[in-house]
């Protein structure tokens, strides 16, 4: 292993101990997960219960649902705009992390220790991302999942294929992470010059507005995520991604953090 | 501790300044720190010391001027200087959440300490903190934690180390036993560098002093300054002595060889100053008890290092409105 490797393994490990032991931060990165699998599996036994008529559903959606009864159609409508929230969660939570990122190290004066060891700036932005990001995706993963489970036990393996499609696969698996490291990334810039880390999580929140847009398109059946979408989609986010990390490192500015935080 | 013993200097600056805007800070450190020397940088607060320590240690660049520590230039290898030094900061910088253990074990991790574990266990044990390794920082006492800090600043055996304020707003047990661990590692071999504005911590740890205020003021051994500001000086305390006494005590005193001005200073004390006290003193003190002088005891009367702290700052001092 590089020594790049090793400092930024250490300092993603020390991110986890702090994680574990903050209660709260425990509490965000799981009980949210937990909400919104509830939250979708009442919601698809719900319609299991009560079928919706098929006038319920928009023109666009419609023709879309060849093969299927109104209420399939309707299921799977609402499935996929439910499981819409899957790509949501990992933006959420490792904001959370990372807008206390660097503010917390700040507030704790740890950062000034931490900048007089041999570590990069480029290192030290990355072992915090990966470690804001990491526990989002598993808890969004884990939590796609379970609702995947729970919508299978409900109604059966029909519904499942259908939420299942090689586009929403590929949305929940590379498009969501990506977002996450979206949110995750602004989070650590707004956290390395804010001073307060409500300041930065919110600022970094405003990057969902997009995905909630892109969430009321579904509902609205104005967005359909078919391949194609789903690839251009990976493609802005991956350059976005790129970008914005090296902004992130060129505008950390160790001077002005020494300076005003010691 | 492995120190940089060589005929290189451990520490070299020239010209050395930083300015925020228009604020000077640091005008201009020259100064050259030999391997295994414990350089004492004393200062008011605000004089700048902090700042000087983070050019030298590689975290903030200079405006201007060079230097070099551990062979490395701060400006252009920053990162090599800042792997081969050791900086206490002013604050500990403790993951509080973190057990003692972990704080260390990630520092180690950061410098490259190959095989950690058993470095960390020793340190721990040498400053009586390994039955507490698996408790929060957190939860330490001050000193627990500067002492912590302190393991974390040198478990990478860096051969220069950097002390910023180690016992700044500690308890006087805190500040004795963190001084202690200190001096330890003064015995180590390594090159320190102890930024303080505690003339007791310089007097006790230091080889030499540089007494600074934006810019280095004087740097000597305290002796050297003492003698170069003030002179040396023997204080001769008589028993209840007859006048003729002292009288003759003063002028054999006066007339001794390597005596300088003699003043008697109550009716049984004489001060007399001596440029070289190590030539002279024996051969005084054996001639005033040949000559039957009632003496009592023999002082060293030379001033604190306060009053030559003092006498070098005190432009700054009075413009500053006070002596206090």
């Amino acid at each position: 292993m590089t020594g790049r490797a090793r400092r930024i393994r250490a300092l993603v490990t020390k991110e986890a101990f702090e994680i574990l032991a903050n209660r709260w931060l425990l509490l965000t990165v799981f009980g949210v997960p937990a909400a919104v699998v509830v939250l979708t599996v009442l919601n698809v036994a719900s319609l299991a219960k009560a079928p919706l008529p098929a006038s319920a559903l928009p023109e666009a959606l419609r023709g879309s649902c060849t093969g299927l009864s109104d209420n399939e159609c309707a299921q799977v409508h609402l499935g996929r705009t439910f499981g819409a929230l899957y790509l949501l969660l990992p933006m959420i939570l490792p904001s959370a992390i990372a807008a206390y990122g660097i503010v917390g190290e700040k507030r704790g004066r740890t950062l000034e220790p931490l900048l007089a060891t041999p570590l990069q700036t480029g290192e030290l932005l990355v072992a915090k991302v990966i470690a804001a990001v990491l526990p989002g995706i598993a808890a969004a993963w884990l939590g796609y999942g379970l609702w995947l489970g729970a919508v299978r036990v409900l109604t059966g393996p029909g519904l499942v294929g259908h939420l299942t499609s090689p586009a929403w696969v590929l949305a929940i698996a590379v498009l969501g992470p990506l977002f996450a490291l979206l949110a995750t990334t602004v989070g650590l810039m707004v956290s390395s010059r804010a001073t307060d880390p409500r300041a930065a999580q919110q600022v970094a929140s405003l990057l969902i507005l997009p995905v909630v847009a892109g969430l009321v398109g579904q509902l609205t059946g104005a967005v359909v995520l078919t391949i194609p979408v789903t690839l251009a989609l990976i493609a802005g986010a991956a350059v976005a991604n790129a970008l914005l990390l090296a902004l992130a490192v060129r505008i950390f500015d160790r001077e002005a953090i020494l300076t005003r935080w010691s | 501790m492995a120190p940089a013993r060589s005929s290189v200097p451990a520490i070299e600056a020239r010209g050395l300044g930083r300015s925020f805007g228009d604020h000077v800070a640091v005008d201009g450190v020259d100064v050259t720190v030999a391997p295994g020397e414990v350089l004492g940088f004393l200062g008011p607060n605000g004089a700048g010391k902090t700042t000087t320590v983070r050019m030298l240690a590689g975290l903030l660049p200079p405006s201007r001027g060079t230097a070099r520590v551990a062979g490395f230039e701060v400006t252009t290898e920053a990162a090599s200087v800042r792997a081969s030094v050791g900086l206490l900061t002013e604050t500990p910088g403790l993951y509080e959440t973190l057990p003692a253990h972990r704080n260390l074990r990630l520092f180690a991790e950061l410098y490259g300490v190959d095989d950690p574990e058993p470095k960390i266990r020793r340190w721990l044990e040498r400053f009586g903190l390994w039955g507490r390794r698996n408790d929060p920082s957190g939860s330490f006492s001050k000193g627990m934690r500067q002492k912590l800090a302190i393991i974390r600043a040198v478990l990478h055996e860096p051969p220069v180390i950097f002390l910023d304020e180690p016992t700044s707003g500690l308890d006087p047990e805190a500040s004795i036993d963190v001084r202690d661990a200190i001096e330890e590692l003064c015995h180590g071999g390594a090159t320190v560098f102890l930024g303080t504005h505690n003339l007791v911590e310089a007097e006790r740890l230091c080889d030499r002093v540089a007494v600074f205020k934006q810019r280095i003021l004087a740097i000597d051994r305290i002796d050297a300054l003492r003698t170069a500001l003030f002179g040396r000086h023997l204080r001769l305390v008589l028993r209840a002595a007859p006048d003729e006494k002292l009288a003759e005590a003063l002028t054999l005193v006066q007339t001794f060889s390597g005596v300088g001005a003699v003043t008697p200073v109550t009716p049984t004390e004489i001060l007399a100053e001596i440029p070289d006290p190590a030539a002279t003193h024996p051969a005084l003190v054996a001639a005033l008890a040949a000559a039957g002088v009632p003496l009592l005891y023999v002082q060293d009367a030379s001033p604190s290092l306060e009053a030559v702290y003092r006498k070098l700052l005190e432009p700054s001092l009075t413009a500053m409105g006070g002596s206090s």
